[in-house]
């Protein structure tokens, strides 16, 4: 019956031009969702919906600044979307950000990332039932906050890994995101000569 | 030494204010030192009304370093349009000025308003901007020159004060700055002035026994203006004794750092281009960790403190290390005279205020990014000296046998 059914869908999708099987795709997946026993946890539905249709909320408080704005679209660019927009339906077929905006700014605009996105998101939305704006609120701010600090000691040790599998400063500071000072420092923090190895020599002198 | 407070009758309102009032009664020349901080905020608001109700006039000196708040340079034209009726003048000065910059070992140094570079923000119209408007200013002199000198030129042979908002409770030098029984004093009953090292000049400090409390409850009581910076910062969750607004990049001043990033992020954005560091000191700074060695002092287990100290400067690039390594020869040679052959590698209280020495010290002041060694007790090198200086000390290091190759 599965395997039946299997076959049967890789049809159809095969027949379908990409806006269709995007919407047709959606619509599977919704199905999926009301009989996942995961069914609210919003993760388990993951939607590609038209960037138009995604619209930042009113009161967001998070600010990125550029030098983590770089480090975000490397990161889509290298990784891709890892994680859906999270979203509230507030309209039938319109979505206000919970969480993602960044994200899906620059999924909107970037052309590198339009291209590969089809000018589509990926979203996740909250349950219907709490969607007042308090609610959509809180959400927002716990998305934001709930979250760890790196700590130095462990970030130094990352820095050893790379930097002994050949990483140089450059490298590292442009993949992790760090400037050259920081780059250096845990370097530094670690204490191990090994790590300089390939800085170049200090200059000669001599005495008259 | 221990110097004991005495208390006053007076409170340090009535007291500052008869401070004020003898120093505008006995100067004919005064300047006001302003930051749009909240210190000298009081200062110039006091100084202003005292200057009115007197008949008198006095001027200002702001030093704007490029690197700031919107919110303090709105600030401070507010202050300056209000006080016109008794301000001489206002040296609103932005001119190139050389810091020291506490991110960063690749660019140890800053300097503001640096020609060529793509500043930051744009000097208002008034601001002096040209070289050859002060006699005595030396292109990308250190900040510490410029106030010196521009003290000196301001009395220009004659008696001036130069009133500064400093207060004793802000740190132990400041205190010293204020209680030393070695400075000059204007007169013994006058702890609160000091002779300027050359010249004709005096620093008058008329609120020096504020302490921040003092200073909220005067804003408070009489509803006048201050920097909204500060309401921002409280909103921010920042200690009212961390207030400080200067300038933004000293090992003390980049604990406020990453208040840029929230308050201002577009500056911050511009700042992240402009300042090296400015990008990892907004991660770090502000926060007791190993990373600047501030309040948490870690070295690594499998070195000493010495030998942590060689791997920093070794690891350096090459100039900044150089320029550590002249300091601590100096200081290890100091010490040397005085019959100490070798300082210890640690040794107790030897990473607090008072300069007490060991490696361990000397590895605080290298992840502390000090460039200038204050805490092995130097000041700032002049600018135009600096390289005669560097090359001289490079030289002795070779003949004492300190921090040079062969060890």
């Amino acid at each position: 019956m599965q395997q039946q059914l299997m076959q049967a869908l890789d049809d159809f999708l095969n027949t379908l031009a990409v806006e269709e099987r995007i919407s047709a795709i959606n619509d599977f997946r919704r199905l999926l969702h009301e009989h996942s026993p995961f069914s609210d946890q919003p993760v388990d539905c993951v939607l590609w919906v038209k960037s138009s249709k995604v619209s930042p909320n009113d009161y967001n408080p998070n600010n990125v600044a550029p030098p983590e704005k770089r480090l975000l679209l490397k990161s889509l660019e290298a990784d891709g979307f890892t994680q859906p927009i999270v979203v509230q339906e507030d309209t039938p077929d319109h979505f206000e950000i919970v969480d993602g905006f960044h994200r899906h700014e620059l999924g909107k605009t970037r052309a590198s990332l339009k291209r590969q996105l089809l000018g589509y998101l990926p979203v996740t939305c909250l349950n219907r039932e709490r969607s007042s704006k308090t609610d959509r609120m809180a959400s927002t701010i716990r998305h934001n906050r709930a979250r760890g600090r790196h700590q130095i000691s462990e970030m130094s040790e990352i820095v050893r890994e790379l930097t002994r599998s050949g990483w140089d400063e450059e490298r590292i500071g442009k993949e992790l995101g760090m400037d050259s000072d920081e780059v250096l420092r845990l370097k530094q923090i670690n204490g191990l000569t090994e790590l300089f190895a390939g800085r170049r020599f200090s200059r000669a002198w001599t005495v008259k | 030494m221990h110097i004991q407070k005495q208390i006053l009758e007076q409170d340090v309102l009535e007291a500052s204010i008869e401070r004020i009032t003898w120093t505008l009664e006995n100067f004919s020349k005064v300047c006001v030192s302003f930051s749009g901080g909240k210190d000298s905020s009081i200062l110039l608001n006091l100084t202003a009304q005292i200057a009115r109700k007197h008949n008198k006039k006095f001027s200002v000196l702001f030093i704007d370093w490029e690197a700031q708040f919107n919110y303090t340079i709105t600030y401070v034209e507010q202050m300056r349009v209000d006080f016109q009726d008794v301000i001489e003048r206002f040296y609103w000065v932005a001119l190139p000025l050389t810091t020291q910059n506490g991110l960063s070992q690749f660019s140890p140094t800053w300097q503001c308003w640096e020609p060529g570079a793509e500043w930051v923000r744009q000097p208002p119209e008034h601001a002096i901007t040209q070289p050859n408007t002060l006699s005595f200013y030396e292109q990308g002199m250190t900040f510490e020159a410029f106030v010196g000198k521009f003290a000196d030129w301001f009395a220009n042979n004659r008696p001036a004060a130069m009133l500064i908002g400093i207060r004793a409770d802000e740190s132990y030098n400041r205190f010293m700055s204020i209680a030393s029984a070695r400075k000059m004093r204007f007169a013994d009953d006058k702890p609160w002035t000091t002779a300027a090292p050359r010249g004709h000049a005096w620093y008058v400090y008329p609120i020096y026994d504020w302490k921040t409390a003092d200073i909220w409850t005067w804003f408070g009581k009489t509803k006048t203006p201050y920097n909204p910076l500060y309401d921002l910062m409280y909103q921010a969750g920042v200690p009212a004794r961390y207030m400080r607004i200067c300038e933004p990049f000293g090992p003390e001043q980049r604990q406020g750092l990453w208040l840029y990033h929230v308050i201002e992020p577009e500056r911050w954005a511009i700042m992240c281009e402009r300042v090296s560091g400015v990008s990892s000191g907004g991660i770090y700074a502000g926060q007791d960790n190993q990373f600047y060695g501030h309040r948490k002092l870690l070295k690594p287990d499998h070195l000493s403190w010495r030998e942590y100290a060689l791997l920093l400067l070794d690891s350096m690039p090459e100039q900044t290390a150089e320029h550590y390594r002249n300091k601590i020869a100096v200081y290890l040679r100091w010490y040397e005279k005085q019959g100490i052959s070798s300082i210890p590698d640690t040794q107790s209280n030897d990473a607090g205020a008072k300069d007490i020495p060991s490696w361990r010290r000397i590895c605080k002041v290298l992840l502390n990014n000090d460039y200038w060694c204050r805490a092995l007790s130097f000041s700032p090198t002049k600018t135009s000296t600096y390289q005669r200086y560097h090359d001289r000390i490079a030289l002795k290091r070779k003949e004492w046998g300190i921090l040079c190759n062969s060890n």
